[in-house]
């Protein structure tokens, strides 16, 4: 990274891999479109000391917030095979093709999916098999099916290793009655049974694949397959707690429409680079923040509110919210070798504004954190903040308050009316809902 | 088309069936090459053919001579 731009330097190989790139017709195609990052080659960016090192050098478009794959919902790892799939097609159809699956080469420029890594492409060396299909069952296809099939949110599995979830490991979670769902008994069953069968052989079988006349034929009837596979698969959850939210008239109309106001008036005071909406269910006021922002990042720890937000917002190709499963009591840490490779949220790009709205009491009674640690979190983002506190006399509050013994003490409007005048100097007040629930316009101390 | 993929997809099973555990230590994808081919159709079944027939050939003649071992112990 240097002046706002992404370099990348590239090898003597890898350079003429990436002129071989850039004269076929599929890369002017997915180029156009933005499903390819923007890419030129470029001199050796200023100050580099990398020059005897790389032969040449790349300039990437910058994406406008990194998320990983543990972030994503369902639609959204589904779309981002789709599309690794879509690019495979095409570069086979040219003879050249992706060399790795990961998961982490595509990333998001709102709803929209973008592939990142062009180092990614080669030619296709004849006889050669798809070296990439093992990691694209691991990275895509197995945490899809997880969620397709039994139900459970790929996230914590993706979280739990950079490397995504393997055929053996996925076919140890299914039962026999999953070997009949589509795909499961070809890419998962076969697949972790021809591993077990071949993990100590000592021959050469890529040589003797290409001796035995493997061709791109087989290539492209697997991928096409896979295609097929992925674009029939669907995650059926029709309720969750949170996707139902907006519907369950927990305000009056009128007190609906002065948050929406409030909200509104914030954000346009002043045109904002980047706002975090945090607990956005199903994204209504993201959509209002992105009115006057270059670019929203939505966040909620319920997956299927996430779901529905980015199916809306890919329905209308949009470019400027990008929706994340995220639960802020556990939000996503610094991982990969060294926990280098890949960033925690707050490193990715900090806010100038912070949306918190009716996420205080989730986060002190239901993730038990003090208030004040909650507060000086959000105080170390640096950017101002809209914030909503819902008060003990509120019905929401006594639900998660029920069977619950109330040591909250720092449950208190005027703690937490403390605890934010000591980070953010207070701006605008306004009472909704009887009292109950109050918006807070604070304002980051320079 | 079809049926001849299942033959295909039975050759990958009834080469399961001779499964040793294995003990090895991290394996770069050999399997998922090879199940590349067993997905792969017609052309798949070719590729097969050509990787498998010398050692099912090996096989037919190693028990034609123990068929032959065994008859001989009869007489």
């Amino acid at each position: 990274m240097r002046d706002g731009s992404v370099f990348r330097g590239l090898s003597q190989q890898a350079s003429t891999e990436w002129d071989a790139l850039t004269e076929t017709r599929f890369f002017g195609r997915f180029s156009a479109d933005g499903r390819l990052v923007a890419t030129e080659k470029v001199d050796a960016p200023a100050a580099t000391n990398d020059t005897e090192r790389w032969v040449s050098f790349l300039r990437h478009e910058r994406i406008p917030f990194i998320s990983y794959p543990y972030e994503w919902c369902f639609g959204m790892l589904k779309a981002a095979a789709l599309l690794q799939l879509d690019l495979l097609l095409a570069a086979l159809a040219e003879d050249m093709i992706l060399k790795d699956s990961s998961a982490f080469n595509v990333q998001w420029v709102g709803a929209e999916p973008v592939f990142i890594d062009m180092a990614s492409f080669e030619r296709l060396s004849p006889g050669d098999p798809w070296v990439g299909y093992r990691q694209f069952c691991e990275m895509f296809l197995c945490p899809l099916m997880l969620q397709a099939y039994k139900d459970v949110a790929f996230n914590a599995w993706m979280r739990g290793s950079i490397d995504g979830l393997g055929p053996s490991d996925c076919y140890r979670l299914f039962s026999m009655r999953d070997l009949l769902r589509p795909g499961v008994l070809k890419h998962v069953f076969l697949q972790a049974k021809l591993e077990a069968r071949y993990a100590d052989t000592e021959r050469d079988v890529r040589d003797d694949l290409r001796k035995a006349g493997f061709t791109k034929e087989l290539i492209l009837t697997n991928v096409r397959g896979l295609r097929r596979l992925v674009a029939r698969m669907d995650w059926r959850r029709r309720e969750s707690e949170w996707s139902e939210y907006v519907d369950c008239g927990h305000y009056e109309r009128v007190d609906q429409q002065k948050k929406i106001d409030f909200v509104r008036d914030v954000v346009s005071m002043r045109s904002r680079r980047l706002v975090w909406d945090l607990g956005c269910n199903t994204g209504t006021f993201s959509r209002l923040a992105a009115e006057g922002a270059d670019y929203v990042v939505a966040q909620d720890g319920d997956h299927l509110a996430i779901e529905r937000f980015w199916r809306s917002l890919s329905a209308e190709g949009n470019r400027k919210i990008l929706p994340l499963v995220n639960n802020l009591a556990d939000p996503s840490p610094a991982l990969g070798w060294r926990g280098r490779e890949r960033q925690a949220l707050e490193q990715r790009g900090t806010p100038d504004l912070v949306m918190c709205l009716a996420l205080v009491h989730h986060m002190v009674i239901t993730a038990n954190l003090p208030m004040r640690e909650f507060v000086d979190w959000l105080a170390s983002l640096g950017g101002d903040l809209i914030i909503e506190f819902v008060t003990k006399d509120d019905p929401m509050v006594h639900t998660l308050l029920r069977n619950k013994h109330d040591n909250y003490d720092d449950y208190d409007l005027e703690f937490f009316e403390r605890c934010l005048a000591e980070s953010f100097e207070i701006g605008r007040r306004e009472l909704l809902c009887e009292g109950r629930r109050i918006m807070y316009h604070a304002l980051a101390r320079g | 088309m079809k049926r001849l993929l299942n033959v295909v997809m039975l050759a990958g099973f009834c080469l399961l069936m001779s499964e040793r555990p294995a003990h090895a230590y991290l394996d770069a994808g050999t399997g998922a090459m090879i199940l590349q081919v067993l997905l792969g159709g017609i052309a798949g079944a070719v590729v097969i053919f050509r990787l498998y027939w010398r050692r099912f050939l090996a096989l037919f003649s190693n028990r034609r001579a123990e068929d032959d071992a065994l008859d001989t112990s009869k007489t």
